[in-house]
């Protein structure tokens, strides 16, 4: 019952509905991320109540996702990666005069997915957190290696590129005071980098001026001077779902589970999804015209693993993907420090946030409905005439984190240097769950070395955490063993 | 911005090396091997590992290796390179200057000057920096009581 009296609150039922509008209008513009959403909201966030600042992440993640659908049926340009799956059929049914259906469709899986991810985070995080409350500080070493090098393996084609961006992001989370000297590193003597590297406007540079930047440069930025006018049958919606509900379904533990493994996000789960749903079709001579079955997996899926991700993030503070890494950094700073214990010493809260996410992906629905009679209007917007307001935006929010101009001059050094990165195929997920993970992982593996005298056989000698080594150690010498098979046999 | 992949390796491994070589004045516990400097020394060692292998790489796919820099966008829009810089430099003067002239100004000195870039009209330009200039204040300085720089504007609060 407190869970629902901190929900029901009115500062946190506005504040769901706003972040579902700011979701909407930023995920329905092309080119805007779920991510880049969510990176300009924490820094308003940051003065609201813990549970209201959740649930606005939340909302805001899971309008900003489904929105990626509307500019992908009515231009062909889908509005966020997440979109881009399914984005063909979109069109195609848009232009056989069926776009109500498609985006109707597009909400309610959204909404499905969200719900379906939520109730598997609801009954599979306690259980997996009652069994990590018997790690001792050697299985969270280990644990947190397998997942930045998940990471490095889940989010790019390219693992080389990908292990090169989360060095990067640990190296920036070792700058300022050792953990256990406290002796400053690479802090050029600048009192602002003693306590590290301000992790909210290094996350607003990389995924907000980055995309600033690029779509600045970009060349597709012009408007639509009159986009389809939606006409919403709900009998057809609902038809189409039951007709394709294996698919919903399929698509929404497809998508959970993707987005349980860290750094694989809502873009990986919708194409996976709509892979599956393509190799299992019934009609797959109608794929690319047309077909329903992609986009009911699809957008099932990528709401779905929003919600999957928050299982490693609140069980073991291992983001599933670069939105939980955003959210872990929001719960740190409202004092909900994730990991098992946060089941225990912040029960209500924590219920509190699983009600959030109901409502978040309840809400969805409505609020996407409504919002698909407007989209016409936000698509109208050429998409570079946001950027001024969303750099002072960008800027204003990197200084009230901790009320300081040297948190713009972060903000703009790791936007050049994410964009710089991203432009020459460096997949940005891995950089920050580095940045995140970072700080963690040397913690963990400095309290290991002082428990053990500094032997290194002593990480391994506890059971679990002797197996979580041999795995990470496994998965690092891979590529190593493949290569010298490779070259062996010529 | 386009870099040849062997150009970043090479970038990586000097960059690693170099701060390796920093790390090692970094002092050690009592009687230990490790200190403050042995985790980023773990870390800088794999990101050389890294950069060597992104040179290899490079030059087995052609036998110069990829060590070109390009720059594309500048080439074809010159004029939205310029309005890319436009921005930094704004955000730059948010940091060297924020305190003095004070985010207010500054806000609605920047969004007209992009506005009139972007190419609108100078009323539609000024009118909509005002308005974006109060929300954005008043939802930081008034709502969530940010302390914004006041500036050159303080004398008139």
């Amino acid at each position: 019952m407190a869970a629902v009296a901190l929900v029901s609150d009115p500062a946190t039922l506005i504040s769901l509905v706003l972040a579902c509008l700011f979701g909407f209008i930023l995920g329905a513009l092309p080119g805007l991320t779920a991510t880049m959403a969510v990176a300009l909201l924490v820094p308003i966030t940051f003065f609201l109540s813990p549970i209201a600042a959740i649930a606005s992440i939340v909302a805001a993640a899971a309008t900003a996702i489904f929105a990626g659908d509307v500019p992908g049926a009515l231009l062909r340009m889908p509005g966020t990666p997440a979109s881009a799956a399914y984005v063909d059929d979109a069109y195609a049914l848009t232009q056989q005069g069926k776009v109500g259906l498609v985006l109707g469709l597009n909400a309610l899986c959204s909404t499905i997915g969200g719900v379906i991810g939520t109730i598997v985070l609801v009954l599979f995080a306690p259980v997996l957190a009652n069994f990590a409350l018997q790690f001792s500080t050697f299985e969270f070493l280990w644990l947190a290696c397998l997942g930045l090098t998940c990471s490095v393996f889940v989010s790019t084609e390219d693992p080389l590129k990908g292990a090169i961006s989360l060095l990067l992001g640990v190296l920036i989370a070792t700058v300022g005071m050792d953990y256990t000297t406290g002796y400053a590193r690479f802090t050029f003597e600048n009192p602002n980098l003693y306590e590290g590297i301000s992790f909210i406007p290094a996350l607003i540079g990389m995924f907000a001026l980055g995309e600033i930047i690029r779509t600045v440069l970009g060349s597709n930025n012009q408007a639509v001077d009159q986009a389809t006018r939606a006409r919403i049958g709900f009998g057809a919606i609902l038809r189409a779902c039951r007709d394709h509900w294996r698919h919903v379904f399929r698509g929404s533990t497809l998508g959970t589970a993707i987005g349980i493994l860290p750094g694989a996000g809502a873009d990986i789960a919708s194409w996976i999804s709509s892979g599956v749903a393509r190799r299992l079709s019934r009609q797959p001579d109608t794929w690319g015209k047309g077909n329903l079955e992609g986009i009911v997996a699809g957008s099932s899926a990528n709401n779905s693993a929003l919600s999957g991700a928050w299982v490693p993030a609140l069980v073991f503070a291992i983001p599933g993907d670069t939105i939980t890494a955003i959210a872990i950094g929001v719960l740190y700073l409202k004092g909900m420090n994730p990991g098992p214990t946060i089941f225990i010493q912040n029960a209500d809260l924590l219920y509190a946030v699983f009600l959030c996410f109901f409502l978040a992906n309840l809400l969805l629905l409505p609020i996407g409905l409504i919002a698909i009679r407007f989209s016409g209007l936000i698509l109208s917007i050429r998409r570079e005439f946001l950027m001024p307001p969303l750099l002072v935006l960008a800027v204003v929010g990197s200084f009230a984190i901790d009320n300081t101009v040297f948190g713009i001059l972060v903000m703009l050094a790791l936007g050049v240097l994410a964009y710089i990165l991203e432009e020459n195929k460096f997949p940005l997920a891995p950089m920050v769950l580095g940045i995140v993970l970072g700080k963690l992982v040397e913690q963990h593996l400095m309290q290991s070395l002082i428990s053990t005298q500094g032997s290194i056989v002593g990480l391994f000698e506890r059971p679990m955490a002797g197996i979580l080594g041999a795995i990470t150690l496994a998965v690092w010498l891979f590529p190593f063993v493949r290569w010298v098979w490779n070259r062996a046999r010529g | 911005m386009r870099i040849g992949d062997g150009f970043f390796g090479l970038f990586f491994a000097i960059f690693a090396a170099g701060v390796l070589l920093h790390v090692r004045s970094f002092p050690t516990l009592p009687g230990q091997f490790y200190g403050p400097g042995f985790f980023p020394a773990v870390v800088l060692v794999a990101l050389l590992f890294c950069g060597a292998a992104l040179i290899v790489r490079s030059v087995q796919q052609s036998s110069e290796g990829n060590f070109n820099v390009s720059a594309p966008a500048w080439r074809v829009s010159p004029r939205k390179s310029v309005g890319a810089a436009m921005l930094l430099v704004f955000g730059l003067l948010f940091y060297l200057a924020g305190d003095w002239i004070g985010f207010v100004p500054l806000t609605f000195g920047c969004l007209l000057i992009l506005y009139l870039w972007l190419g609108r009209g100078i009323v539609w330009s000024f009118g909509l920096s005002v308005a974006l200039t109060f929300f954005i204040g008043g939802l930081f300085r008034g709502i969530l009581r940010v302390p914004l720089p006041e500036g050159l504007l303080s004398a008139l609060w």
